[in-house]
């Protein structure tokens, strides 16, 4: 599938997927892990959202594994919290890195930030 | 309508069209049907070929004389080994070549050895009357070595020049008895 | 001027970093037991590095980004992830290896036993991975790594017989007493010793931490083609103390203080402490080496904040692997595994491996996308290709070798 942007093609293949999303200050946010497609009827599907939530990794894996992955991780999720999606308008350009024009959007790892506020930040060292 | 086509909501371990460069799908397609046979098949065998290889190493092989005679020539090698470190350790505290620690250390580390050597050695089942000979000449001599190199550390320990030059002194004994057999197993 | 001494340091710290258990063990082992015969082993595994670690500073000061980091987008998840398990299994073992070797060390220093030690070296390079930012922690152990160099003043001073040497490493086969699959294995194994794997990953990963440019890339090139080089020479120095003074009197090395005998032999209680500096120091560098890597593969490959420049508290996942690394390795040590051993199985291991880790650096390092004109050269990408149909050689045959020969036996 292709996408257009001021008439460029590109594969999502290579141009999108398992990229490094980093955000307008240079911090990593996520690899892309799935792609989100949005189709209106009437229109051609439209690539949406990059999903970096780890358990999309899973079917891109292998068979059984992968099918194992996802679903183990997204029992381990919250069952209110959504998959980590960025959507596309956010992202100023896919190559050499998925670069946004925003910072990270907050609460997208959740247990990373809790990890790094409450258990990191509590060792002397931590903040530093 | 609106509907959020998510692709990962396909079928696990298809991938989606979305994932693949159009000219990789069809291929990618046809080779999936058959691959999970394949692959179950492939893992059995290697499966099959990692137990066979386990179980060879497992079950110990039927003691032959040769076998017996082979572990000998080993042990008296490995013995050789750790009885030279004790006469250098034993020299370079005599010539106040190296600090306490160290000596102790090494000398303990090359005692260590020798005990795990002899013991591998005497867990054997001699198999025929000449390796039963065999084990009466080794087994002394691998006593003796394992002795020595104890009376080298306790003497270290206690930094008893007399008792490191006495331990030496077995020591040589000892290489050279080792050398003797060594010759007439080679 | 300050560019030269920012250039020396490099240098020092190429050489003195060099070195580590793995290089320590096999060296000596192999000089005890086959003299100078294997000698050939060296410089056949230092060009490779070399080839290979130029490709990678290559990629880092081109596109600013990490090894692993282009390894799943290149070649995709699933090659990457079975990159990351294999790599992070025999870095991991490394790690573990390094930890054990620097308790040795330091029993030898203290006679207190080396299981103590082990928590204590742990905890030691926790402090610094958490604390100690990245450039001064490479150049403390970098620079402290040299006193290794003991090796080459000692064999200075052993004056040995060098035709007796040279023709000993121009032989190409074992000596009398030993045999070709034993003499193939420690090929192998000392190989694997040559060309770690974690050394490229920690570069690449390194150069992005210094966050290195187009500019930086002519003192990488330096430190990889002079650097690493002198650090060979080292190994080839411990190998000649071992056939010099172990070998005539049949000693087999099997523990880390035989490996000091030779230099204790020679220049007595200075010696000693020198060298056994240098162990630390070495096997100090190689673990927090090793650590890091095992983190920056993993966080790399799914994209998490990594690095030791970022506080700690901004980048939890990628510290939370080296705790967790570290727990793992010390449970791992304090099973009384001998940590020579430990050492030798993770050489073989790794050269099991090799293939694995550099080709996704030269399918990379070939990819205009990412580096424009700066792509492989035809000259690298021929010795390349040599070098990778060696490494799955190698690959191939480690480990029936080392079933074969029971590891070395």
């Amino acid at each position: 599938m292709s996408d257009r942007d001021d008439g460029a093609v590109f594969r999502i293949g290579f141009t999108v997927l398992d990229r490094q999303i980093v955000d307008a200050e240079g911090v990593n946010v996520a690899k892309v892990d799935d792609v989100e497609f949005t189709w209106t009827s009437g229109e051609l599907p439209a690539m949406t959202a990059l999903v970096g939530d780890t358990a999309a990794l899973g079917p891109r894996i292998a068979g059984r594994l992968g099918g194992f992955w996802e679903t183990v991780l997204a029992r381990l999720r919250p069952p209110d919290e959504e998959p980590t999606r960025i959507p596309v308008g956010d992202v100023e350009r896919f190559v050499p890195a998925t670069v946004l024009s925003t910072p990270a959007p907050r609460g997208m790892r959740p247990l990373e930030d809790w990890l790094g506020r409450r258990v990191l930040a509590r060792i002397p060292g931590g903040r530093r | 309508m609106l509907e959020t086509f998510a692709p990962c909501a396909r079928a696990p371990g298809r991938p989606s069209a979305a994932t693949l460069p159009p000219s990789a799908a069809p291929s990618r397609a046809r080779l999936l049907i058959r691959a999970p046979g394949l692959t179950r098949a492939f893992v059995l065998a290697l499966g099959l070929v990692l137990a066979v290889l386990a179980l060879t190493g497992c079950v110990a092989p039927t003691p032959t004389a040769d076998s017996h005679r082979d572990a000998a020539e080993q042990t008296v090698v490995d013995l050789l080994s750790a009885v030279a470190t004790g006469i250098l350790v034993a020299d370079a505290h005599r010539r106040d070549l190296a600090l306490g620690p160290y000596l102790e250390t090494t000398a303990g580390d090359a005692e260590e050895a020798a005990r795990s050597i002899a013991d591998t050695f005497g867990v054997l089942q001699p198999p025929t009357p000449e390796a039963d000979l065999l084990r009466a000449r080794l087994t002394p001599l691998c006593d003796d070595a394992v002795n020595a190199l104890a009376d080298l550390r306790i003497a270290l320990n206690r930094d008893d020049a007399e008792g490191v030059a006495e331990a030496a002194r077995l020591l040589a004994h000892s290489s050279d008895a080792l050398t003797l057999l060594q010759g007439e197993l080679s | 001027m300050r560019w030269l001494t920012g250039f020396t340091l490099g240098l020092l710290t190429a050489v003195g970093g060099f070195l580590d258990i793995g290089d320590l063990v096999a060296n000596s082992v192999v000089g005890s037991r086959f003299g100078m015969t294997l000698a050939w082993v060296v410089p056949v595994g230092l060009v490779g590095l070399m080839l290979f670690t130029e490709m990678s500073a290559r990629v880092t000061a081109t596109t600013g980004r990490g090894t692993f980091d282009l390894v799943r987008e290149r070649l995709g998840p699933r090659v990457g992830l079975a990159n990351l398990l294999a790599s992070y299994l025999i870095t991991f073992l490394t790690f573990a290896a390094q930890l054990g070797g620097m308790a040795l060390a330091l029993e030898l220093a203290s006679g207190i036993h080396y299981l103590l030690w082990v928590p204590v070296a742990a905890a030691f390079v926790w402090i610094v991975l958490w604390r100690l930012s990245f450039e001064r922690m490479e150049k403390t152990y970098g620079i402290l790594g040299l006193a290794l160099v003991v090796f080459g003043v000692a064999l200075w001073m052993l004056g040995p017989d060098w035709g007796v040497l040279l023709e000993d490493a121009a032989s190409f086969a074992p000596p009398a007493q030993e045999g070709p699959a034993v003499w193939w294995y420690y090929a192998i194994a000392l190989f694997g010793a040559a060309m770690t794997p974690y050394t490229v990953l920690f570069f690449s990963s390194g150069g992005v931490e210094e966050k290195w440019g187009p500019r930086d890339l002519a003192t990488a090139k330096v430190n990889v083609f002079f650097g690493l080089p002198l650090g060979g020479l080292l190994s080839l120095c411990i190998m000649a103390c071992a056939a010099v003074v172990l070998m005539p009197a049949g000693i087999q090395v099997s523990d880390l203080g035989q490996v000091a005998l030779p230099v204790v032999s020679v220049l007595g209680k200075v010696g000693l402490i020198v060298v056994i500096l240098g162990f630390v120091a070495a096997t100090f560098g190689a673990s927090l080496e090793s650590g890091l890597s095992a983190a920056y593969a993993v966080s790399q490959y799914f994209g998490w904040r990594w690095g030791k420049a970022l506080p700690p508290e901004k980048a939890p996942y990628f510290h939370l692997v080296i705790m967790v690394s570290l727990l793992a390795g010390v449970l791992f040590m304090l099973t009384g595994l001998d940590p020579i051993t430990v050492t030798e199985y993770s050489l073989v291991f790794s050269a099991a491996a090799l293939p694995l880790t550099y080709l996704p650096i030269f399918v990379v390092a070939n990819d205009r996308g990412y580096l424009g004109d700066r792509v492989n050269s035809r000259f690298t990408n021929i010795l390349g290709s040599l070098y990778l149909v060696l490494l799955c050689a190698v690959s191939v045959a480690a480990v029936p070798l080392m079933v074969y020969t029971k590891a070395g036996q």
